[in-house]
């Protein structure tokens, strides 16, 4: 019983060791997206989205910054568009709700862009999508 | 063997007298799935309109500390592309409507109008001008296929002291078989 118990031990403490030594790391985990960013399923899994921002900046007018990040090992041709909203929550018709095109390379890190129409826009929603044009 | 060859002949030919046609379609605007074409079409238009007037209104040069609007003057964009479809002034004409809208509607501005302001009773100056030009260049990539580089060259200058406030290139660019109507 005792020959056991301490074959147990030396057992566990030798896994231990190992997973010390080979990285016994928490698998990544995406960062909770914001609520107002819609990801596309043709893109779950490839992307990930950080650091949503919105500020006045220089204006008045709020300026909308997301940082995308390619997880895959290829090329993603990528198109996003911000939709503005007022504070009563409807949506305000611009040419500044365009779909965009951004191409990111395997593992790179790019940053989303867009400003809003008018001063009184309160919010957003942003929608991402596989897309080449 | 005979029956089926001329079952075959007729449905080819019956495909060539009536079928195959592309039914005409109304484009959804704003989702349009359809590729990109040479020419610099309502896409690109909307697309480089977005930057410019974005990248204008970000930059705080439009903001004004009492509230108030400043009186602008859209000029008419001078179209230098070599435009094949020879529809220029459409294009012309899409880019500037679209920039009196957009600034308009982002309530920093009020556009000035010529061709009315000389007959009214109260004579405004505006405080500044918008001038845009759109210029197009063809080059040929080593397979022969062409290069469409497009150029939208806005400034805003200041009427008083002719100062340019602000300035923007939109650069679109395209990549087509070597005979696409651009």
């Amino acid at each position: 019983m005792k020959t056991v118990s301490r074959r147990n031990f030396l057992a566990a403490s030798a896994g231990l060791g190992v997973a010390a030594i080979t990285g016994c790391v928490a698998p990544l985990q995406n960062p909770p997206l914001d609520p107002r960013i819609y990801v596309a399923d043709n893109l779950r899994g490839q992307v990930v989205v950080t650091d949503v921002r919105l500020a006045p900046g220089n204006s008045d007018h709020l300026t909308f910054q997301a940082t995308l990040q390619n997880i895959t090992r290829s090329v993603l041709p990528v198109k996003y568009r911000v939709i503005w909203v007022d504070k009563e929550g409807v949506e305000v018709e611009t040419a500044l709700s365009t779909w965009q095109l951004v191409s990111i390379m395997p593992k790179d890190i790019t940053t989303l862009r867009a400003v809003s129409p008018r001063p009184d826009v309160t919010n957003f929603r942003c929608y991402i999508q596989w897309g080449r044009s | 063997m005979k029956k089926q060859m001329i079952l075959l002949a007729a449905a080819a030919s019956l495909c060539v007298a009536g079928g195959c046609r592309t039914t005409t379609q109304n484009i959804d605007r704003v989702n349009d799935q359809a590729g990109a074409i040479a020419g610099f079409d309502y896409r690109d238009i909307n697309r480089s309109i977005c930057e410019a007037v974005g990248n204008m209104l970000a930059s705080g040069r439009m903001q004004r500390n009492d509230g108030g609007r400043w009186v602008v003057n859209v000029m008419p964009v001078k179209d230098d592309t070599s435009n094949m479809a020879r529809d220029t002034g459409a294009l012309s004409e899409a880019i500037h409507t679209s920039l009196r809208e957009e600034l308009t509607n982002s309530g920093k501005c009020v556009i000035f109008n010529p061709s009315v302001a000389r007959f009214a009773q109260t004579a405004v100056v505006p405080q500044f001008a918008l001038i845009g030009t759109i210029n197009s260049r063809s080059l040929f990539l080593d397979n022969r296929d062409r290069q469409i580089e497009y150029n939208l060259n806005l400034s805003l200058v200041e009427t008083a002291t002719g100062l340019e406030v602000w300035q923007k290139r939109i650069f679109i660019g395209k990549r087509a078989d070597r005979h696409a109507i651009y």
